[in-house]
């Protein structure tokens, strides 16, 4: 399979899923604003974007194996980045929450935080391969 | 790890994007291996040296001659 081909199959998986990740959770909050259901309803309800994002994350998984060996290297290294920058985003964060009266922040935003890092690492790898020529 | 890749893409004519094509590699994954920045596994070096029927020692120099240690 080409590099090409993985990157197709990738996206038709990535594109809908994100959307669905995306009405989803504005469904929900459109719901809960208008308190259309019980509480107890959210609990099932919020379940249903994980399930979005656990397709996306099967999928990129998938991507990452049908890639060439250093390709997959890179996707590794923009991945690993964008955990450590969560991680250590959420230490801090959360135990300034902890000790002060900083603003909090909802868990929820670790993956949109997560996606961000990791998007930008890996443009700035991919740039800097182009760039090499 | 040295390498002759560039050489030896230049005298067939192909671009990193033909070469990637025949080695079912990126062009990235070609450029990194030609400017010394990516050292490939065993199984890339074994295809890389049958297209081009060499072998493995040919396009391939390590960095360190440890031939007199072994």
């Amino acid at each position: 399979m080409t590099q090409k081909t993985a990157y197709q199959r990738y996206m038709r998986l990535f594109v809908p899923a994100m959307l669905f990740y995306v009405v989803s959770i504005l469904g929900i909050s459109l719901a809960k604003r208008h308190e259309i259901f019980p509480d107890p309803v959210f609990y099932g309800l919020a379940i249903i974007p994980a399930i979005a994002m656990l397709i996306w994350i099967w999928g990129h998984m998938r991507y990452i194996t049908e890639l060439d060996e250093y390709l997959r290297g890179l996707q590794v290294r923009a991945v690993l980045i964008g955990m450590a920058g969560v991680m250590a985003f959420a230490t801090v964060w959360g135990l300034m929450e902890e000790m002060t009266d900083i603003v909090r922040i909802p868990i929820f935003y670790v993956v949109p935080g997560f996606y961000l890092i990791y998007g930008i690492t890996h443009s700035v790898l991919m740039k800097r391969e182009g760039s090499c020529s | 790890m040295k390498n002759r890749l560039k050489v030896l893409r230049a005298e067939r004519d192909l671009s990193q994007a033909g070469l990637g094509e025949k080695l079912d590699v990126s062009r990235q994954t070609v450029n990194a291996l030609e400017t010394g920045r990516y050292d490939p596994s065993l199984p890339l070096a074994f295809k890389i040296a049958r297209l081009f029927g060499l072998t493995i020692e040919e396009i391939f120099q390590d960095g360190d001659n440890n031939e007199k240690d072994l």
